[in-house]
Order: C-alpha cells, then structure tokens, then sequence
C-alpha cells in the first residue's frame, strides 16, 4: 500500500505545474550562467585568482566544464531550498485546503503510511531536482568548456585536482548537498502537517533558514555552542568533498547532524499528523 | 437477525470548553438507511468525521463492523465509503485519473477497471478524461458517490448529497441511495437538510442538537407516535371551529387561508371529530391526513429549544 500511496504522490506532483517551476528556473539560472562564462569567463577568472597573481605564476586556462560546475553550483545551492519547499511545503496544506486530504486519510491506508509516502515523494521530488542541476550545471558545462584539471580556493591557497578524481567528488557532492536539501524537505513537510494553508509552510521553511543562517552567521558567543548543531551550518558541506584531503571527520559530522534533523522533523511529523484532527 | 454495524457509546468532542458532540449514543443495523438529522451546528457533521477517523472522540466508545477502532482502523476503513461534506477533488487530474487514485489508495488492484465501472454508474461514463476543474457541482457530486463505492463499501456515509444539486439530481441521487440499499444491501447513514430527501429512504431516524441525540429508533415508529396533521375543509367553518374548539386544545387546531382548519391529533381520534362534525349538520368536502417528517422535526426541536 505504501508503494502504491507513493506511485500516488508521484503523479500528482507531476501533474502540478508549480512542480516545473524549479526545473524551469534551474535552466534559466544555470543557462544565464554559462552564457556569461563562456563569453567573459576568463575575467572573471582573473578577478578571482587576481590576488594570487603576485605569488603564483598561471599557464594556460583554468576555465574548463569542472570549474564552471563547481561555480555553478556554488551559486545555486543556496537557491534551491525555496524551490524544494515550494513544492514539498504544499503535500499536506494544499491537500488540507484543497479538501482532498479527507479522501485520503478515510482510506484504508494508515496515517503515517501516508506521511511516509509523502516523505518519500519529497525525497524524490528533491532528487530529481539536484540530478536536472548536475546535468545543467557539470554535463552542460563539460559539454561547452570540456574537461580538465579543477582548481579550487580553499582556506589554505589554491587547490588542484586531476581532472580523473573529479567526477567521483562531484558524485559525492551531490549526495550530500540531496542530504542538506532533504532537510529542508522534511522540514516543510513537517510543517505542511502543522498548517491548513500551502503558503504557511513555504514560509515558515524560509524563515527558519533565515533565522538559523543569521544565527550561524552572528559572532555572538552565546551562540556559538549551537551552531555547530544548526542544519544550515552544513548545508554547503559538500564544499569540503572537494578539498584535499578530504576532512572525512567534518563531512561525517555534517551527515549525522543533518540525519539527525531528518529523522527527528519525521518523527514529529508522523507522531503530529497520527493525531491530528482534520477539520477542512 | 440484523447486526449493529455502528454502535457509538457516550462520544464526547470537545473544542477547549465548547462541546461539539456531548454524550452521543446511538446504534445503525446493517442493511438499514439511517437520517441523521439536526440543525447547523447540532454536531452531525462532527459524529460523521469521528465514524471514519478523521477526528478523534475525547471518550466514550465507538465500534464499526463489531471492530475497535485503535486495533483495526484500516480493515475498518476498507469497508466504509463516505462523501463528507463537498466533493473536493484534485482538480488537475480527470475524473478517471481522480479515481484510479483514491482506489489505489484504497488496496484496489485494478483501479483503472473499477473506476470505469463506478463512472458508469454514476453517469459520468465519457467524461472521464476531462479535468475536474470542468464538472459542474452536480457532476462532483456524482463522482463523490463514485469514489465512495470504489473500493465497494459495507457501510456508506453520505453528508449532504443533495447539496446544490438541480431537482432531476436530488431524485437520480435518491435512486441511486435506494439502489444500493435494496438491491445491493448496503447500509446507509444520510445526513441532510433536505427532509423530503431523508424521508424518501430512511428506514431510521436520528435526530441531533446541541451535540446531543434527541431520539432515534425506527422511522415508522417515531412517526407514528405523533400527532398527524389534519386538512379539513367544511361547508359552516365558524360552526366547526366552535366544534373543534370544545374538543381539542388551543395548540392543535388553527384557522388557515379560505377557511380550511388544520388540526394536530392523534390518528385515533379522527373518526370520532369527523361524526361529531356531522351531527351537527356540518358537511366535510375533505379530510387530507399527513404525517410527514417534517412536522416531526420541528415539533422535536421545538420541545427540546424550550427545556
């Protein structure tokens, strides 16, 4: 019955046109981007690397289908939440406003099968998503600029990988950004279980981002003990996969705080919407 | 000997202070058509979400099908179909598509099949590929009942069906309730304003106000042991109003438009007005009796508004 609940929210997620508005502004973005590095590209690169000039001699072009995927999505990833929560904060409330939560939640199926099938749809919805942005961002990218060598700025200087080790850490990356993003997902699932209307819960999600950014963010010491705790302090994790060597403990870390907020925001949400009373 | 397929003991549902229902007690035999009947906010619709689990009761007991519901609400559910309120549907999707959904949902393994089945009984049979967004109010309603008996319910649960429907539609739904109690035996428990409706397919009455069962049992019983409402049109209808007057009570009789008297009595005690009437060299053109629910539900409410 799961399977089938969740064969159920698939199609009714393909069949909402606000489902297409994330691929649809992800093609827009990422087609803007690539237009701009393709015809001035190399400026950009020397405004980046320019304070390194004084100390380090560059021969040739940095600028290749791996480096403007990375850029890409260094970009992106911080846009993608609101377009997460634009379609996974509506699988509850829209139904609650809608009326149709009625026929479902009267139907043999249990309440937490159901939210487990939304989940689930959440987490496809999500990953489909991030599989559009990589075929945007590093197929499209390697398809114009080509192959090579990626350079990335980190902490310590500039760093350079074989262009054979990226593609693995680029696969890595992207498991761990659906990591970061499912949070996000589950949170305004959970909170489309809170609310009646489909607006509440996209904005509800934003706003926590907003909050827990700005605390992440504040140099105050009061929060610092939290920070470390907070999911959008590992939101760009997947960043560190493309260091060398890789900090395995940090990214570890990241995944049990962000697994941590999945399994807890689903816990809450399955024990909420189990006894909720459902009035629309 | 016909099993109760709902017994609700002592419901209470509360909203902070306010009771929605208080201590509601009543009991559905299967194969019967129970009216479920009150005024807005008597707490019907409230009883009616706490039979398919879509709210809670604070206490009291309710069991379906001799079953509890905390142990077996999904073998519950799969044998209940119920249309609460609108028809809401996913109005992106046709009829079909709609359908198809709500089956699989319900552990139906050929969805597609029974829900052009369903769209053949209700009459909505080549409209199945056009969007929801397109149904008039009374198409909706129609796939409501369709999606009700989908997954081919023991126990239907109909709110308000006749809700916005055009009059040929009131009488095709009432058709279709009547169908599926006698020829396939499904019990019925209708909720409606609409009392000529109720009264047209009721085996069983429930009456509800203020979050509370004000009487309930047979339908022909409860009618019964009210007083009929008398027509009476006479040829002296000063002299049969003093006759009348030395006979009934002040509350049982009136005076109406072209000097017709309507009387409140006991079927009994007609015959014995009527020779009275007679004697005294009054002539009857027309004695019109009705018992109809109607009366009976006014009259319930009235006395209960009054306590």
């Amino acid at each position: 019955m799961w399977w089938a609940s969740l064969y159920n929210e698939s199609i009714k997620i393909l069949a909402k046109p606000r489902s297409y508005l994330g691929f649809l502004a992800i093609t827009l973005l990422v087609g803007v981007i690539l237009l701009a590095l393709a015809l001035d590209g190399e400026s950009y690169l020397d405004f980046v690397t320019g304070s390194l000039e004084q100390n380090l001699m560059i021969e040739g072009s940095m600028l290749n289908g791996h480096l403007v995927g990375f850029i890409v999505l260094q970009m992106l990833v911080v846009h993608l939440p609101l377009l997460v929560a634009l379609v996974t904060g509506d699988l509850i409330s829209g139904e609650a406003a809608m009326g149709t939560l009625r026929n479902l939640v009267t139907r043999p199926l249990s309440r937490r099968s159901l939210l487990l099938s939304k989940y689930g749809a959440a987490a496809v919805y999500t990953m489909v998503l991030l599989i559009w942005l990589g075929l945007m961002a590093v197929g499209v990218a390697q398809w114009i600029f080509g192959p090579g060598d990626l350079a990335v700025l980190s902490g310590e200087g500039l760093q350079i990988l074989p262009s054979v080790e990226v593609m693995p850490r680029f696969l890595q990356a992207f498991a761990l950004a659906f990591l970061a993003l499912y949070t996000v997902a589950a949170i305004s699932v959970t909170f489309s279980c809170l609310a009646d209307n489909s607006i509440g819960p996209i904005v509800g999600t934003m706003a926590l981002i907003m909050v827990f950014t700005l605390i992440g963010t504040l140099d105050v010491p009061l929060f610092e003990h939290v920070r470390p705790f907070l999911f959008t302090t590992h939101m760009a994790a997947w960043r560190s996969l493309f260091l060398d060597p890789t900090p395995w403990s940090d990214i570890l870390f990241s995944i049990g705080v962000l697994t941590v907020h999945c399994v807890a925001l689903m816990g809450f949400g399955l024990h909420y919407f189990d006894r909720k009373d459902i009035l629309t | 000997m016909a099993h109760p397929i709902i017994e609700a003991q002592g419901l209470v549902k509360a909203y902070g202070s306010f009771k929605a229902v208080d201590d509601l007690s009543f009991a559905l035999k299967e194969g019967s058509v129970m009216g479920f009947l009150g005024p807005n906010g008597a707490g019907k619709s409230t009883t009616l979400r706490m039979l398919v689990d879509l709210i809670r009761p604070v206490s009291g007991n309710l069991r379906l099908f001799g079953l509890d519901y905390h142990r077996h609400r999904g073998r519950i559910l799969s044998r209940i179909g119920c249309l609460i309120e609108k028809p809401d549907f996913y109005k992106y999707l046709g009829a079909l598509q709609n359908l198809e959904l709500l089956g699989r949902a319900s552990g139906i393994r050929q969805p597609r099949t029974k829900a052009m089945e369903m769209l053949e009984f209700v009459g909505l049979r080549g409209r199945e590929k056009d969007a929801v967004s397109s149904f008039s109010h009374g198409m909706r309603q129609r796939l409501g009942l369709a999606q009700c008996l989908m997954h081919d319910p023991d126990l239907i649960i109909l709110d308000e069906p006749g809700t916005g429907l055009d009059p040929q539609g009131i009488v095709d739904m009432r058709e279709m309730i009547l169908k599926l109690n006698r020829d396939q035996g499904k019990t019925i428990l209708l909720s409606s304003h609409h009392l000529p409706e109720v009264e047209a397919v009721a085996t069983h009455l429930v009456v509800m106000n203020r979050g509370r069962c004000l009487v309930q049992g047979s339908a022909s019983d409860l009618l019964s042991q009210q007083n009929r409402q008398i027509r009476l049109e006479v040829d002296q209808v000063k002299e049969a109003l003093e006759c009348v007057s030395s006979l009934l009570s002040r509350d049982q009789y009136r005076l109406g438009e072209g000097g017709v008297l309507h009387l409140s009595l006991s079927r009994d005690k007609l015959p014995a007005l009527i020779k009275t009437l007679v004697e005294r060299g009054i002539a009857v053109y027309a004695v019109e009796s009705r018992q109809q629910l109607e009366d009976f539900y006014m009259l319930i409410l009235h006395q209960n508004n009054q306590e």
